[in-house]
């Protein structure tokens, strides 16, 4: 298979790159560099992996981690603070849900779940490469996903299979 | 019991609601594309290719430094060196010539006075002179005379 063309290169970036730093951000405080760093990588593969969004969830994933252990070392408190300020969503006023809401109640996940989540939702990873980015069984992570998404009901008074009665600002 | 990978279920409105969230993202579109393009052509050279390049330009390098310096040899040059040799064996030195020696000087000088005292030549006396300090015993009686005139005078 032939190397990654710039087209596609584009379309996977528009598709996959707010997803990416949205997942990078779960471990470090700089996540465009990580999905920046992941993109070179991928337009230097001789030929395209065969599921390009997952080969790069992966490897934002190991940056990621990498990059937020470095990070840690250096300076804890700086980084929460980064990571604090940074806005995880957009804001709309058309959104039924509060980003900054949304945000705070995904950092309260355990990292398994919020990370099946973000890979599930904005990612649209299936479970079978969410289970081979997290190295666990399918099951597990959509264990995972469903036991995280059960705490975001709650927290936000959404019954099973509904929408939520008001909008939550 | 999980739902199958292959064929997930679809979302709930809860999880579209989710999902309609956009995720903030500050991606230097041109940027990231120019880096990539550069990967993308760094991906030709790779960094084997690389060495081997660079091997291959100092190998031949040398060989082309050593050839010169084998058919560019400069032309031998005279050293100067200061060799210390010994110095030839001196001439001998031309005789002097003594000076003439006056007739008293020869028979009653000190060089003739020495040379009769080392060769034991004491058959006559020395007598020293007012003028060369030694003269011939002419005037001066010997002992035996003496002698004899000293027991004529006691008789």
């Amino acid at each position: 298979m032939p190397s990654i063309g710039p087209d596609e290169l584009g379309r996977l970036l528009d598709e996959q790159g707010p997803a990416l730093v949205l997942y990078a951000r779960q471990w470090c405080a700089s996540p465009e560099d990580v999905v920046q760093e992941a993109f070179v990588q991928l337009a230097r593969q001789a030929a395209v992996p065969d599921r390009p969004a997952a080969w790069l969830f992966r490897v934002v994933r190991n940056g990621a981690i990498s990059l937020g252990r470095s990070s840690q070392r250096r300076t804890r408190r700086e980084q929460s603070r980064a990571n604090r300020s940074a806005p995880w969503f957009i804001v709309s006023e058309a959104d039924r849900l509060d980003g900054q809401e949304v945000a705070q109640a995904l950092e309260t996940l355990p990292a398994e779940q919020r990370e099946a989540i973000v890979a599930r939702l904005w990612g649209q990873l299936s479970f079978e490469e969410i289970a081979e980015l997290s190295g666990t069984s399918t099951s597990t992570a959509h264990r995972w996903y469903q036991a995280g998404l059960t705490a975001l009901r709650t927290r936000f008074n959404v019954p099973c299979h509904e929408t939520p009665a008001r909008p939550i600002r | 019991m999980p739902r199958d990978a292959s064929t997930p279920d679809p979302l709930s409105g809860f999880e579209k609601q989710l999902q309609s969230l956009r995720p903030t993202a500050a991606l230097g579109r041109d940027q990231l594309m120019f880096r990539a393009g550069q990967a993308s052509v760094e991906r030709g050279v790779t960094p084997r290719r690389w060495w081997l390049l660079a091997a291959t330009n100092g190998i031949s390098a040398l060989a082309a430094g050593l050839l010169v310096a084998m058919t560019m040899q400069p032309e031998p040059r005279a050293e100067e060196q200061v060799v210390e040799r010994p110095a030839p064996p001196a001439p001998p030195a031309p005789a002097i010539e003594a000076p003439p020696v006056r007739s008293a000087d020869a028979e009653f000088g000190y060089l003739a006075l020495r040379n009769r005292a080392i060769q034991g030549d004491w058959r006559e006396p020395l007598v020293i002179s007012s003028n060369t300090g030694w003269e011939k015993s002419a005037a001066t009686p010997s002992y035996r005379q003496l002698l004899e005139q000293y027991s004529q005078e006691l008789r």
